[in-house]
């Protein structure tokens, strides 16, 4: 569960602070421990490299083990799961 | 790089006072070392090198120590080992390692006493003082040595005498077990260790060298070495599908990129069992 989760809007924060706006904030692993933040298609190659490891330390302030980048955009078809 | 003579002469001299070894053999750039020394001085008669066959091993891994094994004349095995089976390993607490190192070093053991081999040898080396190694426990309790922590030879130090001997693994980036990739708590399954091995699999066909794919259940979170980051963006819509048809739902780039250790980033200093204070 994501919706509540306080940190999401802590996360937004940083993320448009960053110069990085319309990202999507949700919250994964089983521990909750991981912000998986999600951009738009034009911003994605930025958060390769350096800016984005700068970004990942401003976003794991509000309280993340990890911040990653979801390697899929609004326009990909979602990824085929094979059991 | 030159490693200094008084380090060559003390492992040397170490390994000759072992009369004949066992050497854990992951077919990583230390045991291979290891077993490639050993068997100069102390004659391919007096080596056995012993690699653990488990669900928690790539395939590449043992490929690669069958291989050198193969070119280098190093006597050579595969034991299965059996830590899946123990609940304690499965149930992934954050000295996972321990068990799995209990049942590799007490199966190496009781081999070594069975063949009359003099010792058992791990590929322990001075950079792993201070890591997070709760396996180091379990060699001490089954009295395996480790020559070349004890001749302080350091990772750069292994690959550089690596190199000068022809190893192919002198540049070989770091390949702990395939359980390393899934977080402490989340328990570890044969299912999940081929997800990772097919993700991983795919992301190496791509030309990615220092990388992990971490489980996180439906998630894969990536991390490649920052080096390679570069690389991702071009290649984004190909990982996406082949890490996807590994049985993930969600594939997702971590953005500081692999290092050494990042699951130990949650564990709280007492969880952590240090190689220096275990020996």
């Amino acid at each position: 569960m994501t919706d509540g989760d306080p940190r999401v809007a802590l996360a937004l924060a940083a993320l448009a602070e960053a110069g990085v706006p319309g990202a999507r904030v949700s919250v994964e692993g089983h521990e909750r421990e991981m912000a998986a933040v999600r951009v738009p298609a034009a911003l994605w190659e930025r958060m390769m490299g350096d800016e984005g490891a700068r970004i990942a330390g401003a976003v794991k302030a509000a309280g993340f083990r990890y911040v990653a980048l979801d390697l899929a955009v609004d326009d990909d078809e979602p990824p085929a799961v094979v059991g | 790089m030159t490693v200094p003579e008084s380090k060559r002469q003390h492992l040397r001299s170490l390994l000759h006072d072992c009369g004949s070894v066992v050497v854990g053999y992951s077919g990583g750039v230390d045991s291979v070392f290891l077993a490639r020394i050993a068997v100069e001085v102390l004659g391919r008669e007096n080596v056995l090198a012993v690699t653990g066959k488990s669900d928690s091993i790539a395939t590449w891994m043992e490929d690669t120590a069958r291989e050198v094994a193969e070119q280098f004349g190093i006597p050579w095995m595969e034991l299965e080992t059996r830590e899946m089976d123990d609940p304690r390993y499965a149930a992934n607490p954050s000295n996972r390692c321990y068990f799995c190192k209990s049942e590799l070093w007490g199966r190496l053991s009781a081999l070594a006493r069975e063949r009359g081999y003099g010792a058992v040898l791990d590929g322990a080396n001075a950079d792993d003082v201070g890591d997070h190694r709760p396996g180091a426990a379990a060699a001490t309790e089954n009295e395996v040595r480790s020559p070349l922590l004890q001749a302080g030879l350091t990772k750069a130090e292994i690959r550089a005498w690596s190199q000068e001997l022809g190893l192919p693994t002198w540049d070989q980036p770091a390949a702990p077990c395939l359980a390393s990739r899934i977080p402490y708590g989340l328990s570890v399954t044969p299912e999940r260790l081929r997800q990772i091995e097919r993700a991983e699999i795919a992301l190496r066909a791509m030309g990615f060298r220092d990388f992990r794919v971490r489980h996180h259940g439906d998630v894969a979170r990536l991390e490649v070495h920052p080096d390679e980051l570069h690389r991702v963006a071009p290649r984004r819509s190909a990982i996406l599908r082949a890490v996807g048809a590994a049985g993930f739902g969600r594939v997702l780039i971590d953005l500081q990129g692999y290092r050494r250790g990042a699951l130990n980033e949650g564990l709280a200093t007492p969880q952590l069992v240090q190689l220096g204070a275990a020996r």
